[in-house]
């Protein structure tokens, strides 16, 4: 029966969905298109690269730019989809159950017989399976390019960036889910969830400059998953799995503060 | 225990029949306190199957507070309360399960038709309500096919009804159930909350139409400011509360013996007439009308509206 109840979620958010599925895909197109003119002029490109600014190389994390692993990472994978997945999980995030609260639609759906732990995990499957759907998206956007483009890297490869963007969202996703719950209000959940991302994201950026950012940045969740330049290093297990185990920790806080908060 | 017997021996054949020796609801000491704030202390009473217990109080005086810790809604600060035997605070919603629920504040999925709501609803609690839903539906005259968002306030109100009613519940937790309803659906919501009565089923009714608790009710509980101030039968809360008799004689009579009658605390006399003010018992007060030779008689029995007055203070 909860099942129904994670088919309305996503019932209901199909065209904002399919909407984050476009920008994705149109990205990505965008991106591969323009891949053609580097590779066929790439002296020309590594010079210009070359001569930016190290600060600027640092903070983007530009290496290697005229490579196809090199291209794809600094202008899909630096910071244009990490961002576009920090703001689809903060949204379904956010929604979990303060959509409702908000609307005044919990009281009869919270009065029914069911645990709160129960909506909330279905609430939580649906976010989740728009998040997996978008990374999806992604990856495969990813591998038809690259065929188009006659690029070698790996199927494997493109899965690899896929799970870390999906990463990306989870801890936005998470973030969100405990304020939105804890608090009962979708823009606080949503905005504490965004600015925290950034901020992480700032942090992450500026380490190779500030060397307080770069004691910390080992703690910050976004050198776990962008920063483990998954596309060109391959899969990080560790940070993989402490992305996903503070994902875990934050829903479960989540859950606890929910169960007994009044509505 | 609750038992659900045979239902074809069930005059209803369409609802089951309630049986049970135990309050189907039951709360002992409730108390809500938002922070520092008082929602409501030391609320107790029960509501036995087959009754309907008016909910009454001004605006804040912690109906809504009660009736929103019953289905789990808020944390109940001390005291317990039971819903079929089962508690409250039991996060598993066992206590929900036969029970229904209409807020004070209605909102419905508005993107949603009133039938692929109401179908949502009854998948989320694993019954199948579909020949419920046709018969409540077809008696509240509530287009099924329409899509709530153009819905009036009225048939969204019936809505709410529909789903708190089509899984025949042993429990009807309805705050201000028929605001918004019109006279006439008013009147099938009545007859529709009888026949749950009559099946046995427990109504904790909140409304600020006096007139229909009055219709409705057997017993009230009334709070004010967050306490339970007036807790009794309807009749016997009449009987308690002033009210006043008018005898007409032949001839103008002493009012003397009227007014050192036993209950009688008030009396005026005009022409051929004694309005008499009484609490308690009225039979001291008959007695001594019928020895001055009283040929009509005629009760006013306290509203209650006045009873409520009465009780709160009169706020």
């Amino acid at each position: 029966m909860l099942s129904r109840l994670l088919r309305k979620s996503l019932d209901d958010r199909r065209r904002g969905l399919i909407g984050w599925i476009t920008g994705i895909v149109s990205l990505v197109a965008i991106q591969m298109a323009v891949y053609p003119t580097v590779r066929d002029s790439a002296s020309d490109w590594g010079q210009a690269t070359e001569s930016f600014p190290e600060v600027m190389k640092d903070i983007f994390r530009i290496t290697d730019y005229t490579s196809e692993t090199g291209y794809l990472s600094t202008e899909l994978l630096s910071f244009m989809v990490p961002f576009i997945f920090m703001g689809l999980g903060a949204s379904w995030g956010s929604r979990l159950v303060a959509e409702d609260e908000e609307a005044g639609t919990a009281d009869i759906l919270f009065a029914l017989p069911l645990r709160r732990r129960s909506i909330l995990g279905a609430r939580a499957a649906a976010g989740l399976t728009a998040l997996t759907l978008c990374a999806a998206v992604f990856v495969i956007s990813l591998a038809v390019g690259a065929r188009m483009l006659d690029m070698s890297i790996p199927l494997g490869h493109f899965a690899n960036a896929g799970l870390m963007v999906f990463e990306v969202g989870l801890v936005s996703f998470a973030i969100a889910a405990l304020v939105g719950t804890s608090s009962g209000h979708r823009g606080v959940g949503l905005g504490v969830a965004m600015g925290s991302t950034i901020a992480l994201f700032v942090l992450y950026s500026l380490a190779p400059l500030v060397d307080f950012f770069e004691r910390i940045n080992p703690f910050n969740p976004m050198q776990w998953t962008v920063g483990a330049e998954s596309l060109r290093n391959g899969l990080s297990v560790g940070y993989s799995a402490v992305a996903l185990m503070f994902a875990v920790v934050l829903m479960a806080g989540a859950l606890v503060a929910f169960d007994r908060r009044d509505l | 225990m609750t038992k659900v017997p045979d239902s074809g021996t069930d005059p209803l054949p369409t609802l089951r029949k309630v049986v049970s020796d135990q309050p189907s609801i039951s709360v002992r000491g409730l108390t809500k306190f938002y922070g520092r704030r008082l929602g409501v202390e030391d609320i107790s009473f029960d509501v036995q199957p087959g009754q309907i217990m008016g909910f009454l109080g001004p605006n804040g005086s912690g109906k809504t507070t009660v009736m929103r810790m019953l289905m789990g809604l808020l944390e109940v600060t001390r005291g317990e309360g039971f819903v079929l035997g089962h508690d409250i605070a039991d996060p598993s919603g066992r206590a929900r399960r036969e029970v229904g629920y209409l807020p004070g504040t209605l909102a419905l999925y508005e993107n949603l038709t009133v039938d692929t709501y109401l179908r949502l609803l009854a998948d989320l609690r694993d019954i199948d309500c579909a020949a419920a839903i046709g018969a409540l539906t077809e008696r509240l005259q509530l287009p099924l096919t329409a899509p709530i968002k153009g819905l009036s306030k009225g048939n969204k109100q019936k809505v709410g009804v529909v789903q708190a009613l089509m899984h025949d519940p042993k429990v009807l937790v309805l705050d201000e159930p028929t605001a918004g309803l019109d006279p006439i659906v008013q009147r099938t919501f009545e007859e529709i909350i009888h026949e749950q009565c009559d099946r046995g089923a427990a109504v904790l009714l909140s409304s600020h139409v006096m007139s229909e608790v009055e219709q409705l009710a057997s017993d009230v509980v009334i709070l004010d400011h967050g306490h339970l101030v007036l807790q009794d039968r309807l009749d016997r809360l009449k009987s308690r509360i002033e009210r006043r008799i008018r005898f007409d004689f032949a001839e103008r009579v002493d009012i003397a013996p009227f007014e050192s009658c036993a209950g009688v605390v008030g009396v005026v006399a005009d022409d051929r007439s004694i309005m008499c003010t009484v609490v308690g018992s009225e039979a001291p007060v008959l007695a001594c009308a019928s020895r001055a030779g009283v040929i009509t008689a005629q009760t006013f029995e306290p509203t209650l509206d006045e009873i409520f007055l009465t009780a709160t203070g009169g706020h």
